[in-house]
């Protein structure tokens, strides 16, 4: 036989993507690998993202049927897997994937038990409908959300039945895009769709939320407490504008400024600290406590407007207040609204120009209202807010509702939380805004470990060395000579 | 997708060999035939607004507590000082006791003829230097009830003809008597209070009346904007109700609650008073002014008074009270201590709570100053 030439197919890695993999990691996020390449492949492309290191313990396929087929060893799934998990490193390496449905639903979850207690897993040889019933396998048996991303037909399968789906447009196609719930156009942006506005998204939902339902119970409980008071005849104690206006006019501003542009730490410490994300892994910024805590503070700051602007009418009269039902109204309406606008200024972290002015904005739209003659309010509006006494307990009722919940937060400042040291830190040092750049120029001889073989390791070293690429005159050609010196080259 | 590939240098993005290059983004360069479809690079839509932040330290919110303090703390006793320089005196006179002179009226009903009177001694220990504002009061009577709320017409009390003739259903069922409209309509008007209080001073043995003044009791605005007659001959007021009739309670029809036409029919500053429905079931309305005469002598002296009812409104019914009320005015109204404690007790727990949170901050906070992260 005589040689005629060689053919080599390159199928780099995109940019960024161990650094990717790395955050993800940190964020506590399980990176799964399924892959339709062989054993070899697969496994080499898991040294070149970093997903593999070599410190890791390997279990390959058989070590794998040994733990999950005796039928003993499944009925005691928790302490097998136990001992298992104590040693270090260990990661799922090239499980090839037969029908689950095969072996029944006990050795899916010691699999996935298995599986999930090592730092990675790589599944070779999938097709796509096995790809889409991995998903499914972790879906039932572990309460996780599950994300899938994948740039060619193959995936499609995988990304509609994940619990979210990112497609990575390019050279394969725009399949994946067209099925998936997000589209990206390089791996290295889920970094950032995952830890900045993921979290930001949670974050803003969160809060959004809480201070909704602080803004319903804080300014309409109220009307709960006058019942007491007027024989429990459901009068209304605010006038009847307010009330309609006081959800779509007055607090929507700074509510959907809130959910819309809250950022807690900026973009590129949320890069910084993926260690951030854990929060929304479980839950901490809206649970049932927290639910119970707004609440409570919701149903305090009415109590406390209330019954202020109550003691301090009693049947006494202002001097140009008499008492009356449309006086005490306004009082307790303006010493309510602006306690809740309030809470939002100083609760709100980031806010922007625009969202600061909005409380503002809020009450002087409530003053305009009373101030402009409705039939109804004649005089009422600009009496009561004119008069000193009425003033006074409308400062009293907003500090009364203010001090609490700054001593409250003030208390865990004495020790403070990771979240809040980064940001005193990036108080004392403010940052640039970010740019998503490249981290690396292409053409540039500094990359060195895109590349992946479909072979053993052994030469790998040799060519990610560069010294075939920097000398001159090099008539040794590893390449040639690798392919040359064994005859059967497996396909990729 | 190779037509794209031409190797372009792109603004932040290369042509990545390995798939998933920029073919959704377009070529920037090169005559703009394909339209990008980047997003813009604005501060907004890059959410990069200018952000404020108010980042909570020690150091910012101990001040603003000990400022708190220091800043309620005077104005709170302020207040109470104001408080307690004002006077007041407070008689009830539903008569429900034996003793009280008025327990004969005691079961009166609203249209007993003749009325039944009492009167009420009493004595004031210190003087009333400034004008005297003079209140009825009563209690267990809710205006906020919400029927009773509605039960009005604005429009006819604003001196609408059509509205006049023609009331409207919320008064239902004080809206019209034996077929004729009633003028003011409503449950409020129709309650309206009638006692009649008047006022002397005993100065060895004889009775000096005290001039009561009963304009002025009502805001401008009601009286002279929101309560207005019906058009006409201001004079003649009978003929602009012709065709109404008194509500059901009322003694005398409406055009002849006063003698002076200033004070007469809807604008009767009496009955303006008590259309403006009260927030609690205890209340008082202002009834009568008593102004000081002159510098020199103090409008109400201290001394004995005695005080003649004629008892028309009966509250006991619905255990109602009633009372008098003679009390002098400060630029804070009535007397009421509550917002001067109020305001003590919150200035010293906010200075307190400064104080203990400076003490817990010097003793831990210091050693967490330094913001090491941990990674």
């Amino acid at each position: 036989m005589q040689l005629l030439g060689a053919t080599a197919i390159e199928d780099k890695l995109q940019d960024g993507v161990p650094e990717t993999i790395q955050l993800l990691k940190l964020g506590n996020i399980k990176v799964w690998v399924l892959t339709g390449d062989k054993q070899e492949t697969a496994m080499n492309i898991g040294y070149a993202c970093k997903l593999l290191t070599d410190d890791m313990e390997i279990l390959e396929e058989k070590e794998i049927r040994g733990v999950l087929s005796p039928k003993d060893k499944i009925l005691h799934t928790g302490e097998v897997l136990k001992s298992g998990t104590e040693r270090l490193g260990q990661r799922l390496a090239c499980f090839k994937a037969t029908d689950p449905q095969e072996q029944g639903s006990l050795v899916e979850k010691a699999f996935v038990d298995l599986a999930t207690s090592c730092q990675a897993v790589i599944c070779c040889r999938v097709t796509p409908k096995q790809k889409s019933l991995i998903v499914q396998l972790v879906k039932k048996h572990k309460n996780a959300v599950t994300l899938a991303i994948g740039d060619g037909a193959n995936d499609v399968n995988m990304i509609k039945t994940a619990d979210i789906g990112v497609g990575i447009s390019g050279l394969e196609g725009m399949q994946a895009v067209q099925c998936s719930d997000y589209a990206l156009a390089q791996f290295r942006y889920l970094q950032r769709l995952l830890l900045v506005h993921g979290r930001w998204a949670y974050l803003r939902i969160c809060k959004f939320l809480r201070y909704f339902f602080y803004k319903t119970f804080a300014g309409l409980m109220a009307q709960v407490w006058f019942a007491f008071h007027s024989g429990f005849t459901a009068q209304p104690l605010y006038e009847g504008w307010f009330l309609a206006l006081y959800n779509v006019f007055y607090t929507a501003y700074p509510v959907l400024s809130m959910g819309l542009l809250e950022q807690d730490v900026s973009a590129k410490k949320s890069l910084e600290f993926p260690e951030l994300y854990v929060i929304g892994q479980r839950d901490e910024l809206f649970n049932y406590r927290i639910f119970g805590v707004t609440l409570l503070h919701g149903v305090s700051t009415s109590l406390a407007s209330f019954y202020i602007a109550l003691w301090a009418f009693e049947d006494r009269v202002g001097s140009k207040v008499v008492g009356d039902y449309e006086s005490f109204a306004i009082t307790v309406a303006t010493s309510s609204f602006l306690s809740t606008a309030q809470h939002i200024c100083g609760s709100g972290p980031a806010s922007s120009q625009l969202f600061f002015f909005s409380p503002l904005c809020c009450a002087f739209f409530l003053l305009e209202y009373h101030l402009t003659v409705t039939l109804a309010l004649t005089d009422a509006g600009k009496n009561a807010l004119t008069d000193p006494y009425v003033l006074l307990i409308v400062l009293l009722s907003l500090v009364v509702n203010t001090i609490p919940s700054l001593t409250v937060r003030l208390y865990p400042l004495m020790y403070p939380i990771s979240l809040q040291k980064i940001r005193l830190k990036t108080k004392r040092e403010p940052e640039p805004s970010v740019e998503l750049r490249a981290h690396i120029r292409r053409g540039s001889f500094c990359r060195r470990s895109s590349y992946a073989f479909s072979h053993h390791e052994g030469y790998a070293g040799l060519i990610t060395r560069g010294d075939s690429l920097r000398a001159k005159e090099s008539v040794y050609c590893p390449v040639g000579l690798f392919l040359k010196k064994h005859n059967k080259t497996k396909k990729l | 997708m190779a037509v794209n590939y031409s190797a372009k240098e792109e603004v932040d993005g290369h042509p990545s060999g390995g798939g998933g290059g920029v073919a959704g983004g377009g070529a920037v360069g090169g005559g703009g035939a394909v339209k990008t479809r980047k997003p813009d690079n604005t501060a907004f839509k890059q959410q990069r607004l200018p952000a404020w932040q108010p980042i909570l330290t020690a150091g910012t919110v101990l001040p603003a507590f000990f400022v708190i303090g220091l800043i309620f703390i005077p104005i709170g006793i302020g207040i109470f000082v104001t408080s307690n320089n004002i006077r007041e005196y407070e008689i009830d006179y539903t008569g429900t006791e034996p003793s009280s002179p008025c327990n004969k009226c005691l079961n009166v009903s609203w249209d007993s003829t003749p009325p039944c009177t009492c009167t009420i001694d009493f004595t004031l220990e210190h003087s009333f230097e400034s004008n005297v504002f003079m209140y009825y009061g009563l209690s267990n009577f809710y205006q906020n009830h919400r029927r009773y709320v509605k039960s009005r017409d604005d429009s006819q009390l604003n001196g609408d003809n059509s509205s006049l003739l023609n009331p409207s259903k919320e008064c239902e069922p004080y809206r019209t008597n034996e077929d004729k409209p009633i003028a003011p309509c409503g449950a409020i008007a129709n309650s309206m209070f009638n006692d009649t209080l008047e006022l002397y001073r005993i100065d060895n043995d004889t009775r000096i009346p005290i001039t009561l003044i009963k304009k002025g009791i009502a805001w401008w605005t009601d009286k002279n904007v929101k309560f207005r007659n019906p058009s006409g001959d201001t004079n003649n007021l009978t003929a602009l109700f012709q065709g109404t009739t008194k509500p059901v309670n009322w003694p005398k029809p409406v055009y002849m609650l006063d003698s002076e036409p200033d004070n007469n029919g809807f604008i009767n500053e009496d009955f303006i008073v008590w259309m403006r429905t009260a927030a609690l079931p205890t209340f008082r309305k202002l009834y009568r002014l008593i102004e000081r005469k002159n510098n020199l002598q103090p409008t109400l002296q201290a001394g004995k008074y005695s005080l003649d009812i004629t008892y028309n409104y009966p509250v006991h019914s619905f255990d109602g009270r009633k009372r008098m009320i003679l009390s002098t005015i400060s630029w804070m109204g009535g007397k009421n201590p509550f917002l001067g404690i109020a305001y003590i007790t919150v200035g010293s727990i906010c200075f307190f709570l400064g104080v203990v949170l400076l003490i817990i901050h010097h003793k831990y906070g210091n050693r967490n100053t330094s913001a090491d992260i941990p990674n």
